[in-house]
């Protein structure tokens, strides 16, 4: 299974443990987006979560009147799509392959599915993406207040 | 305190006779005289100038003068003026420079000072005379101008027999009492005065004068007209240990609360006697050949005063009053070894809105019950030695105009920013990475430049271009020439990252203070151990050293990374905050040393980052940014909590900076 084995060997995939690690990767693929692909848009659904594996993206908001804004970039270990799994099912933020990605994506449905059939692996794969989640929205806080604090 | 055993009786009728002596001596004689109601300081040409018959009364926000029948010359408090008018004049001329097409000479502006007596010097006084000898005179840099005032001047003190209710000398244990310092000290009493010499010139003097020895009578009623002041001022306030503990307070509500009231006019600061804060102005004739550096005095009240390009660092009055009692009670110590106050009251009698520093440091201390006198601090424990000793003569080096140097090179690094190449070859000793030079456009200004580049017989500085002396650096062309200070300031600490691995974090322009560290460790590079280099910019285009860095990319003995807050269409590298290169890094460590400039509010969020991956922060080192306008530590402007940025740093360790990095409106 060669998403799993990519899987372990990301920040994220690192942090579950094997059988975490196993049983979310048997349930991923390995997908590929060339430079330029918007991999989600900004107010659309996300089927998949994601997990970069290789390259970098970005996430990217529309501000009124002005050009898009970058939030933050994501490399390797980051995860994208994370509204999959709750919320509006919408994209908060579109993500932008700027160099060609690899990344494992799983189904929301499945994935939702995988996890609420398992309370222990639930606690153990939400704390995880809690974890990449809140380093992202830490990094969009900055990024904010940076632009225009 | 009497000199060679001599006290002597001077009869009031006679004290003509100790002014015309000081005049015959070739001194200009300054002392209290009357002047748009209220006793100065200024030329005593008679002992009819002085305020003979006039007393004064004073409280918080109030003066008065009150007259009085007995004639006594000296009955009264302290004045507005501060003898640092004439030892630091409200304005001096220090560098002239003269412009010959291409070629610069600059001189130190010639400041002829005359041999003077300064009159009626309260222990106070004194003891502020000792404080700024230690600022101006006792540091690695003196400033001639005041040493030569200082030397230059006679002192007559004269004890305090009439404190005002502002006054608290005694709590800052620097009176009422002369103790040191003076070359005459007198005691007022109803016909006439003690003399005692406190010094061999003072002692020759006072023998000159061909006086009677002072009766016994007369020595004990001099004794107890002080002891009197010293009732007169009732009980020491409990400030004991203030200095530690005026500190620990930078969020108090009280802080708020007199920014309401204080209305940041700087009365306070100018009629203090120990106040130096002062600013460098240039001054130019019409056609610009023919310039020069001005000092004026200024204050740390005026909102001008902590500003940088791009930002203020005190804006705020409670700010602004905050360092400027802090200053006084607290960190004087740290920089000086003494305190800042000497408790003359002058800032509380000429404060328009009655602030009293007394009440704003109780109520900020929350302060117990009086201690006693014993427990208070005294200004004269201060390393171990007494104020108002004379002023040193050796062991420091003069403050010297710029010297000119030659502009070898010029390259625009992006739309605002622009490195030059300096002959280095006109400095004594070889720069050290981390250093900086003041460098002047005559005419324009002297801002501070840090070193980008340390060449054989060449400095780089990389200018941005964002104030009128910047940007008048930037438009210097090659072949030209501009003034150069020496290299100064504290530099990188290469040593402490030995056998260790580097990371070098840098915001913006902050690469250029870094890039002689990252040169030292690439060209040594056996020395140490893993190397990461991360820069962050507003923009890719924001990217200094660009093409350098992209073959430093190449390279395979140091990894770099860079970030940009907006990226453009073409960029893809990160886009985001510096810290986000490295804020998962597994190799950072309690093994790691670092060493970063930037913007401040990106290095206290490093140092965020590097906490809780447990790097040390004695070896986390930082170049900080601050306003100045000397270089040398005698300006004032650059302090940041217990430190003059120009003096004890620019690089400091993060540890050093416990406590004052990050804290707003320091």
């Amino acid at each position: 299974m060669p998403a799993v084995a990519e899987l372990a060997e990301t920040w994220f995939g690192a942090g579950l443990s094997d059988v975490a690690c196993r049983r979310l990767g048997e349930l991923g693929s390995i997908r590929m987006f060339p430079a330029g692909t918007t991999i989600y848009t900004e107010g659309q659904s996300t089927p998949c979560l994601g997990v970069v594996t290789e390259g970098r993206a970005q996430f990217r908001r529309r501000v009124h009147g002005r050009d898009d804004a970058t939030l933050a970039t994501i490399e390797r270990g980051d995860v994208f799509g994370w509204t999959a799994l709750g919320g509006s099912g919408r994209a908060a933020a579109s993500v932008l392959a700027v160099t060609d990605v690899t990344a494992i994506v799983v189904e929301a449905g499945a994935l939702r599915e995988l996890l609420e059939g398992d309370e222990h692996l639930a606690a153990e794969v939400y704390r995880r993406l809690f974890d990449a989640i809140a380093r992202s929205v830490e990094h969009f806080h900055l990024q904010l207040m940076d632009m225009y604090g | 305190m009497s000199h060679n055993g001599i006290t002597r009786f001077l009869p009031r009728a006679e004290f003509h006779r100790l002014i015309e002596a000081l005049v015959a001596d070739g001194r200009t004689v300054i002392g209290p005289t009357v002047e748009t109601e209220a006793i100065v300081y200024g030329e005593i040409k008679a002992a009819s100038d002085l305020p003979e018959g006039w007393s004064d009364e004073q409280a918080p926000g109030q003066y008065q003068l009150v007259p009085r029948d007995d004639g006594r010359l000296f009955a009264y408090s302290v004045g507005p003026t501060a003898w640092k008018r004439f030892t630091f004049p409200p304005e001096t001329q220090l560098i002239e420079a003269d412009r010959a097409g291409s070629e610069l000479t600059f001189s130190a502006a010639v400041d002829e000072v005359r041999p003077s007596a300064f009159i009626g010097v309260r222990a106070c006084d004194l003891a502020a005379l000792g404080v700024t000898d230690r600022v101006f005179a006792d540091g690695k840099y003196t400033d001639p101008h005041y040493r030569a005032r200082r030397l230059a001047a006679f002192i007559v003190a004269v004890q305090c027999t009439h404190p005002a209710q502002t006054c608290f000398c005694s709590t800052m244990g620097t009176g009422p009492e002369v103790e040191a310092g003076a070359d005459i000290v007198l005691t007022e009493l109803d016909d006439g005065f003690v003399a005692t010499a406190s010094s061999e010139e003072g002692a020759s003097f006072l023998a000159g004068l061909g006086l009677q020895e002072a009766s016994t009578d007369q020595g004990d009623a001099a004794t107890s007209a002080v002891a009197r002041a010293r009732e007169l001022l009732g009980e020491a306030l409990p400030f004991a240990g203030l200095a530690d503990r005026i500190g620990d307070h930078p969020d108090h509500p009280r802080w708020d609360n007199v920014a309401t009231r204080c209305l940041a006019c700087t009365n306070c600061t100018l009629t203090c006697p120990t106040c130096f804060c002062n600013g460098h102005v240039p001054t130019s004739d019409l056609s610009g050949e023919h310039t020069g550096v001005d000092r004026h005095w200024n204050s740390c009240f005026m909102l001008g005063f902590a500003e940088v390009a791009g930002g203020n660092f005190r804006s705020r009055v409670r700010d602004r009053y905050r360092q400027w009692l802090t200053h006084k009670f607290s960190t004087w110590f740290d920089q000086f070894g003494t305190t800042g106050c000497v408790g003359c009251g002058r800032c509380i009698t000429w404060c328009p809105v009655g602030i009293d520093v007394r009440e704003e440091v109780a109520a900020i201390l929350e302060l117990p019950a009086p201690a006693a006198p014993s427990e208070n601090v005294r200004a004269t424990d201060a390393g171990g030695r007494s104020l108002a000793q004379p002023v040193s003569t050796d062991g420091s080096r003069d403050v010297l105009p710029p010297m000119p140097t030659r502009v070898l090179g010029r390259l625009e690094e992006t739309a605002d920013t622009v490195t030059l190449t300096l002959d280095a070859t006109v400095f004594e000793q070889r720069p050290q990475a981390g250093q900086f030079l003041m460098v002047s456009v005559p005419g324009v200004g002297s801002p501070p430049i840090s070193i980008s580049r340390i060449g054989a017989d060449t400095v780089d500085i990389t200018v941005r271009g964002v104030g009128e002396a910047t940007r008048a650096l930037c438009a210097t062309e090659p072949g030209t020439q501009v003034g150069v200070s020496p290299p100064l300031g504290r530099g990188w600490p290469l040593d402490a990252a030995q056998g260790k691995d580097v990371l070098v974090v840098a915001g913006g322009i902050g690469l250029a203070p870094v890039r002689p560290i990252v040169d030292a460790v690439l060209a040594d590079r056996g020395r140490f151990g893993m190397v990461h280099l991360y820069i962050g910019a507003r923009t890719p285009r924001d990217l200094v050293f660009a093409a350098e860095m992209a073959a430093l990319a190449q390279r395979e003995d140091i990894v770099c990374g860079r970030a940009v807050d907006r990226a453009d269409a073409i960029w893809n590298e990160p886009v985001g905050v510096v810290t986000s290169l490295f804020d998962r890094a597994s190799w950072l460590g309690p093994g790691t040393v670092v060493y970063m400039c930037g913007p401040e509010v990106m290095m206290t969020a490093t140092l965020h980052v590097l906490a809780a991956a447990d790097v040390r922060s004695d070896q986390i080192f930082l170049t900080m940014e601050r306003r100045m306008d000397c270089g040398v530590g005698l300006c004032g402007h650059c302090q940041i909590g217990p430190y003059f940025v120009c003096r004890d740093g620019p690089v400091f360790s993060a540890a050093e900076l416990t406590g004052v990095l990050g804290v707003e409106g320091l």
